[in-house]
C-alpha cells in the first residue's frame, strides 16, 4: 500500500509527523505554543507519543482529531471567534487538537465521551477549560467558555486579526 | 401518518398530545413528495475545535448513505414526528444530517442530530430532543 502524501513528504518531530509543505507554519505554531507551560509539555507528549501521530493541514477551516487514524487535522490560517465575541489564534487551534492526541486511552475510555450540554462531551470540556485556558491566557488570547466559535481567516497561524 | 396532532389516543393531560413545531409538521406534512433521504454521518469519534454545525458538516468528510425505500422514508418520518422536541436556541455538534429530497432533486427538508440525539437542527431551527435515542439507533443500523 503506498502511504498517503502526507506522509511521504513529512518531517519528523520525533513521532509527530508533519508535512513539509507545513513545516514553516508548524514551527511559527510550535514556537508560540511553546511559551506556555502546558503547551509545551502537550508537544513534547506528541513528539514522544508511543504511537506515531500525524498532523495533516488543509484549508477548510478543519481543525479535528481523528483517533482512528492518529491524525491531527489543522488550518494554519484559520482563527476563531468565540461564542463571547474574543478570538483564538490557529496555533491555539493546533493545541487543543495536540492536547486530543495525546491524551491517555484510559482517559477516554472513562466517561470522556459522556454529554455535556455546554461542551458537548466531557473530552471537550476537559481541553477547552484546560490546556486551551491555560494557554490562552500565557499568551493574551480570549479563554472559551463553551465548545462554539467561528472561524474566520488569519495571514499567520499566530494571527488573531 | 396524521402529524398535526401526535399521539392522536392521548390527551395532554395523560402526558400526550406534544405539537411539532410548525416548520416541521409543514415540512413533514409533504412528505409524500420524499422519495429520497440522504444520510450523512460524520465519525462520533472525531474531535473537533469547535461544534459542528450544520453547513459546516457538509464540507467535513462525511459518509453518505442514499435511502430510496418508501418503508424506510416513512420510518425515519414518523420516528422524527413522534420524537418530543422544542425550540430552544443554543448549539449543536452535528454528526448526522438527513436531506430529504423530491423527485427533481430538490431538497424539501434537512434534519441535523448531535450524535446523543439531545439537540437538532430542522431548516435552521435550533430544537432540544427529549427522546431522540430512537433516531440515533435506527441511523446507527443503517451500518449493520
Amino acid at each position: 500500500m503506498i502511504a498517503p502524501l502526507y506522509l511521504r513528504a513529512g518531517v519528523r518531530h520525533g513521532t509527530l509527523s508533519v508535512p513539509a509543505k507545513a513545516e514553516h507554519d508548524f514551527e511559527l505554531a510550535a514556537d508560540y505554543l511553546g511559551q506556555d507551560s502546558v503547551m509545551r509539555e502537550i508537544l513534547v507528549k506528541a513528539e514522544h507519543a508511543g504511537r506515531a501521530l500525524h498532523l495533516k493541514v488543509n484549508c477548510r477551516d478543519d481543525d479535528s482529531y481523528d483517533p482512528a487514524t492518529r491524525t491531527v487535522n489543522w488550518d494554519p490560517h484559520s482563527a476563531l471567534e468565540t461564542t463571547s465575541g474574543g478570538h483564538q489564534s490557529p496555533a491555539l487551534g493546533l493545541g487543543h487538537e495536540l492536547d486530543h492526541a495525546v491524551v491517555d486511552g484510559r482517559l477516554a475510555e472513562a466517561g470522556a465521551d459522556a454529554y455535556d450540554p455546554k461542551y458537548d462531551n466531557l473530552e471537550e470540556r476537559r481541553v477547552i477549560v484546560g490546556s486551551e485556558a491555560h494557554a490562552a491566557r500565557t499568551l493574551g488570547e480570549d479563554v472559551r467558555h463553551d465548545h462554539g466559535g467561528w472561524t474566520y481567516r488569519v495571514d499567520s497561524p499566530v494571527d488573531r486579526s | 401518518m396524521d402529524v398535526s396532532r401526535r399521539f392522536p389516543g392521548r390527551s395532554i393531560l395523560d402526558g400526550g398530545c406534544i405539537a411539532l413545531p410548525w416548520y416541521l409538521r409543514v415540512a413533514l406534512d409533504e412528505r409524500r413528495k420524499f422519495v429520497k433521504l440522504d444520510v450523512l454521518h460524520l465519525d462520533d469519534e472525531l474531535r473537533t475545535r469547535a461544534a459542528i454545525g450544520p453547513a459546516k458538516l457538509e464540507t467535513l468528510d462525511f459518509t453518505r448513505k442514499t435511502l430510496d425505500d418508501p418503508q424506510a422514508l416513512e420510518t425515519i418520518v414518523t420516528y422524527i414526528a413522534e420524537t418530543e422536541m422544542d425550540e430552544k436556541p443554543g448549539r449543536l455538534d452535528a454528526r448526522w444530517g438527513l436531506i430529504f429530497t423530491n423527485a427533481e432533486g430538490q431538497r424539501l427538508f434537512s434534519f441535523y442530530l448531535d450524535k446523543f440525539g439531545r439537540r437538532a437542527a430542522a431548516d435552521g431551527y435550533e430544537l432540544n430532543l427529549h427522546d431522540g435515542e430512537r433516531l440515533i439507533d435506527w441511523l446507527k443500523s443503517l451500518d449493520s
